[in-house]
């Protein structure tokens, strides 16, 4: 069985726990509340997407080993950067567009959940396997949601069709980033070690993905600008 | 890299019966998840069992 196909069955079966967490959030109130802290969630963590990819290519370059394999993954990483740049921007563009200013999104405290997924990310790469990196990005880039969701919630929320266009691209570029990241996972010739970490990563990513939207269905105490929060001296 | 009898044990006893079809590999990475993520899936994976899996997510990269 391939590196990608493998992946793929860890994914499918990790991910009723974080479509469960959907249905539970998305049903609960009006999806036009949810929404905008939906895309600030997004927000919060496809503004890491780049400086991940950073961090691993730097890890990558300081390792003493240049095994082919470290080589085709900074090239992926490479590139990747560039085709995930500014994504975070694009949130910002929807959010802007239904009420939401900049300065407040990104000044609002994330959940602890969005720092525990993806501050793992910086820890794995940085202290354990940077391959690992990998099966983050196969979770967040394989499952985008489909067009038909996207309709759905355009059509409840009332809001314009402008403020889903992040959504709509990932939903038809998630499928063409997925399939490169398949075919580069499965000519990668890497440990077993490596291949591992890739592994649990995702399923790691799975569960922390589903807590991360399940915290759009609580009340949010936690989400303070953080110039409440800045020391008065 | 077998999966011990343990290991599969845990995964019964938490309620995560259902890893047929899954690589060793792939059983070990679930395997990594706390008890607590492993109760928590098996919960959702039986209340969304018979539902056709279509990979329709909520995140993106």
């Amino acid at each position: 069985m391939t590196l990608s196909d493998e992946l793929r069955a860890v994914i499918r079966a990790a991910y009723p726990v974080a479509d469960q967490a959907a249905e539970n959030a998305f049903s609960r109130g009006a999806l036009r509340e949810i929404y905008p802290r939906y895309l600030t969630m997004l927000h919060q963590i496809v503004r890491s997407s780049v400086p991940l990819m950073q961090t691993t290519l730097e890890r990558l370059r300081k390792m003493q080993k240049r095994t082919a394999a470290i080589v085709e993954y900074s090239d992926y990483l490479a590139r990747h950067v560039d085709e995930e740049a500014h994504h975070d921007e694009w949130l910002l563009d929807d959010l802007e567009l239904i009420g939401h200013n900049r300065l407040g999104v990104t000044a609002t405290r994330p959940h602890h959940e969005i720092a525990r997924l993806v501050g793992a990310q910086y820890y794995f790469t940085l202290h354990y396997n940077p391959f690992s990196l990998l099966g983050y990005i196969a979770v967040l880039e394989g499952a985008p949601p489909s067009s038909a969701k996207i309709d759905r919630m355009e059509a409840s929320t009332g809001y314009p069709s402008d403020a889903f266009r992040t959504l709509r691209i990932h939903s038809d570029v998630d499928q063409e980033h997925l399939r490169e990241l398949d075919l580069f996972l499965d000519r990668l010739v890497i440990s077993k070690g490596d291949r591992q970490s890739i592994l649990a990563n995702a399923a790691f990513t799975v569960a922390g993905v589903a807590r991360c939207i399940a915290t759009l269905a609580e009340p949010n105490p936690d989400e303070h600008p953080l110039e409440e929060l800045a020391p008065t001296h | 890299m077998a999966i011990t009898d343990t290991e599969l044990k845990r995964l019964a006893d938490l309620g995560l019966t259902n890893v047929e079809g899954l690589t060793i590999e792939a059983v070990k990475a679930l395997g990594t998840l706390s008890d607590e993520e492993l109760k928590a899936l098996a919960k959702a994976q039986k209340s969304m069992s018979g539902r056709v899996h279509t990979m329709d997510g909520n995140i993106i990269f």
